[in-house]
């Protein structure tokens, strides 16, 4: 455990709403160096709401409160444009959707090289070089034609490499991946993963892993923090909670999800009453 | 059993590339499999393995450029247009994406009678009668009926399009990654809701899926392809305790299972 070390990020008390309504309450915890935090949930649990405020990209209509301190800096309220210096190069993120979140009209070199000129100040040619070098972190290396390509002529798996290049390309000490796998075959997703698990080890990162899906999470992260309607159900050791849930909702959420192996008649779904009694455990009405 | 659908040696190929390069690929090369009354093949495979083309061609939504399907006795190929529009009856297809496939414009109740509609038949009351019956079959409620398909949520949706694949009594459903954009927690109800359904009114079901978990589940038999061509066929037992091709091996070890 990194206990004793400083957190690369901690949050704590963040709360986002949309007018009257509440999006997110109270969510609080810390990444270390060389861990990765999941944050598990489903659709409406509020995790993607919480990765966009620590990334700073929540729409103007939104508005947070509370805390997310990164490397000493706190984030929440810092004028846009310091957060612009930041994102992209202090903090990396990886995208579902790299065929939306790339520019389709331009080479993959030219919007890898670009932001290597502008946090690093290289030149064209360094960041020509420093860009091959990226791409040979992320396994394409063999693959000196990805400089010259569109994003529409690489396969899902190349693109998701080609966003983790960019993620780490200006040294950040913070990855932040949203659902990074969730379009990708099992097979090419365990790539992806190991990937991302493997140049955190390299680059001594922390990984905030956003994610809908407890196998991947019970496979890849150190820690988990479950989320269900905005707030936060339970967090701890991912081997801990996976294997004995405090909670009844982590419970039911685990035993619905189809287990290889476990060749069930019927699936347990969650009760009304076990999602009821969480609402109201978590502080709500 | 009551064999229903028969792939015979089926094989699709797609055009790709530009206008004077055209290639000719094998999405499907040659497939042979059957699925009988009351049990379910799990087709797996990973994106372009060409088990969608495969789905589509069974329930005739494609025509395959080899071999034969036949569902019933009955070979695909040699239906006119006109004596095939009556046998679509017996085979229905239901997709991953239900909001798509549904007219935002028609209530739920219009949705559910359109099936009979589209084949004439019944009465307007019994249409009426028999949509609400459906309606409870698939676990929706009642006083759902004048609602529009943006009002319901995700699951409620896909309830909404099984109903309609169900409508007019079909002997085969194939069902094409029908829970793979649903929440764990509301996947697990439809995957209960396809096996009650299945087992009550005992049609023959392929059943599409990328997911090793879901297909362990929801099979009797399993299916394995891989660019275009079936790799291995078995029992679900068969399958996923001793599976014989080192790919099928390949999907058990990524399937990122708890």
């Amino acid at each position: 455990m990194h206990t004793t070390t400083e957190p690369v990020l901690r949050v704590s008390g963040l709360s986002a709403r949309i007018g009257d309504l509440s999006l997110v309450r109270d969510v609080g915890f810390e990444v270390h160096r060389g861990r990765t935090l999941a944050v598990v949930g489903e659709s409406g649990s509020g995790k993607s709401i919480t990765a966009a405020a620590v990334m700073g990209i929540l729409p103007p209509q939104i508005k947070a409160e509370g805390s997310v301190f990164f490397d000493g800096t706190e984030l929440l309220g810092e004028p846009a444009r310091r957060r612009r210096a930041r994102g992209g190069a202090e903090i990396g993120y990886v995208f579902q959707e790299p065929m939306s979140a790339l520019h389709p009209l331009l080479r993959i070199g030219t919007q890898m090289i670009r932001p290597l000129r502008h946090h690093l100040g290289l030149s064209r040619g360094e960041a020509r070089d420093r860009a091959l070098e990226l791409l040979e972190q992320v396994g394409l290396g063999g693959e000196r034609k990805v400089l010259d390509a569109y994003v529409h002529e690489l396969s899902g798996g190349m693109r998701q490499r080609v966003m983790i290049a960019m993620a780490i390309s200006c040294g950040p000490r913070l990855l932040l991946a949203d659902e990074p796998t969730t379009a990708l075959d099992p097979t090419v997703q365990q790539q992806i993963l190991r990937l991302l698990v493997r140049l955190r080890e390299e680059l001594d990162l922390a990984l905030v892993l956003i994610s809908h899906d407890l196998g991947l999470v019970a496979r890849y992260s150190d820690e988990v923090l479950v989320m269900y309607d905005g707030r936060v159900v339970e967090q701890g050791l991912t081997a801990q909670i996976i294997e004995q849930p405090a909670q009844p909702y982590t419970r039911a959420l685990i035993d619905a999800a189809p287990r290889l192996g476990r060749r069930v008649d019927r699936l347990p779904t969650i009760d009304r009453a076990v999602l009821d009694q969480t609402r109201a455990m978590a502080g709500g009405v | 059993m009551d064999l229903v659908l028969d792939l015979d040696g089926v094989g699709k190929d797609f055009s790709a590339g530009p206008f004077f390069a055209r290639r000719r690929t094998a999405a499907v090369t040659e497939v042979s499999l059957r699925v009988h009354a009351g049990r379910t093949v799990g087709l797996v495979g990973e994106s372009g393995s060409g088990k969608s083309t495969l789905g589509r061609m069974a329930v005739g939504l494609l025509t395959p450029d080899r071999g034969r399907v036949t569902v019933h006795g009955q070979p695909l190929s040699s239906l006119t247009p006109k004596k095939m529009r009556p046998f679509r009856r017996t085979m229905q297809m239901v997709f991953q994406d239900s909001s798509n496939s549904l007219n935002p414009r028609m209530t739920l109740e219009d949705l559910l009678v359109e099936p009979f509609r589209a084949q004439d038949l019944h009465t307007r009351a019994e249409r009426r009668h028999r949509a609400a019956a459906l309606a409870d079959e698939v676990g929706l409620a009642r006083s759902g009926l004048a609602r529009l398909p943006h009002e319901f949520s995700g699951g409620q949706r896909q309830r909404i399009s099984i109903a309609r694949a169900l409508a007019l009594e079909p002997d085969l459903l194939v069902a094409d990654e029908p829970v793979s954009a649903l929440d764990v927690s509301v996947q697990a109800q439809i995957l209960n809701l396809f096996k009650d359904i299945q087992q009550a009114r005992g049609f023959a079901m392929l059943f599409v899926s990328h997911d090793m978990a879901v297909v362990e589940f929801i099979s009797d038999q399993v299916a394995v392809m891989r660019a275009g061509s079936l790799v291995e066929f078995g029992s679900r037992d068969e399958i996923f305790d001793s599976p014989r091709e080192p790919y099928t091996r390949t999907l058990l070890d990524a399937a990122p299972s708890l």
